[in-house]
């Protein structure tokens, strides 16, 4: 059994320790999914915090302890489309404006990550979500195209043409907001 | 179409630590009363089988204690010879048995009908 397989047998019983230790192994890649679902911080937060919540209730139903990140990875995913579903067409500004205060108190600084989160969270709400999730998932997380098409049920291949389509629109969004803050 | 890899660090959980350990926090926080009460529920089960089972190892204890004090009262000189259970006839089949001997066919049918006689 792996070390994940061992801690879900231990999260089981209870321990706290464990369960933590799922919790840091497997929050950025969460975060990653609720965000490539939802584009909006807030709200990838707090599905984020809810599905772990409730992959805890539920954790007897992960029949596979050696697979519980995809396991987690799909609750994840199925509370951010129900959350997205539920909403009504909301403004998509929202990566920056959501984004909480930055550990360091550098203005200069912290209004040029503000600019950057805007332009990057605007380019981003302009890919489809399947584009969305497979650029975040592998550019930020690290995820092998395999690994993503398990998770977001496509094949291999279609996770590398979502990867380059996005990247190229990301690119050319982006690219042009430079040009226009000149 | 370039296929290098953009910066997505500002969006990266990883690259804020106060925001993550945050996180960390909150899930633990909302956790805490499912963990207390999986917790509780395997200590409850391994006492109720820690009850269980100290009975049932002193019943099991005195059952071998009887057993025992049985066998070893039990007299095995009483117990009669297995030739005392032959025939009372002139067929030395008692001696084969005591020799632990194979009688042939031939002694077998004369003992049989020299005993007949």
């Amino acid at each position: 059994m792996t070390e994940i397989g061992e801690l879900v047998i231990r999260a089981q019983a209870g321990d706290a320790g464990a369960f933590e230790r799922l919790v840091r192994l497997h929050l950025g890649a969460a975060h990653t999914v609720a965000l490539g679902v939802t584009n909006n911080t807030a709200d990838a937060e707090d599905v984020t915090q809810d599905a772990f919540v409730t992959a805890l209730q539920r954790i007897e139903d992960c029949k596979n302890p050696d697979r519980f990140s995809g396991w987690l990875l799909a609750i994840v995913r199925n509370r951010a489309l129900n959350l997205k579903r539920s909403q009504s067409i909301r403004a998509a500004a929202p990566l920056d404006a959501l984004q909480g205060a930055s550990a360091d108190s550098n203005p200069a600084l912290d209004a040029s990550r503000s600019f950057l989160r805007r332009d990057l969270s605007a380019a981003l709400a302009q890919l489809t979500e399947v584009q969305r999730q497979v650029v975040l998932l592998h550019d930020v997380e690290g995820y092998k195209h395999r690994e993503i098409g398990d998770l977001l049920g496509i094949t291999d291949g279609a996770s590398r043409f979502h990867l380059s389509t996005a990247r190229a629109v990301l690119r050319g969004l982006l690219n042009g907001n430079k040009k226009e803050d000149q | 179409m370039s296929d290098e890899n953009l910066d997505f660090s500002e969006l990266d959980l990883h690259r804020d630590p106060e925001k993550f350990e945050r996180m960390v926090g909150a899930i633990m926080g909302r956790s805490r009363g499912e963990l207390a009460r999986r917790a509780a529920k395997r200590g409850g089960a391994m006492e109720s089988v820690a009850a269980w089972l100290r009975p049932a190892l002193a019943s099991a204890a005195a059952v071998a204690i009887v057993s025992v004090t049985v066998l070893a009262l039990v007299r095995t000189e009483d117990v009669p010879h297995a030739s005392a259970y032959l025939p009372a006839t002139d067929v030395p089949a008692a001696a084969w048995y005591d020799e632990d001997v194979s009688p042939t066919a031939a002694e077998v049918l004369v003992a049989t009908n020299e005993g007949g006689r």
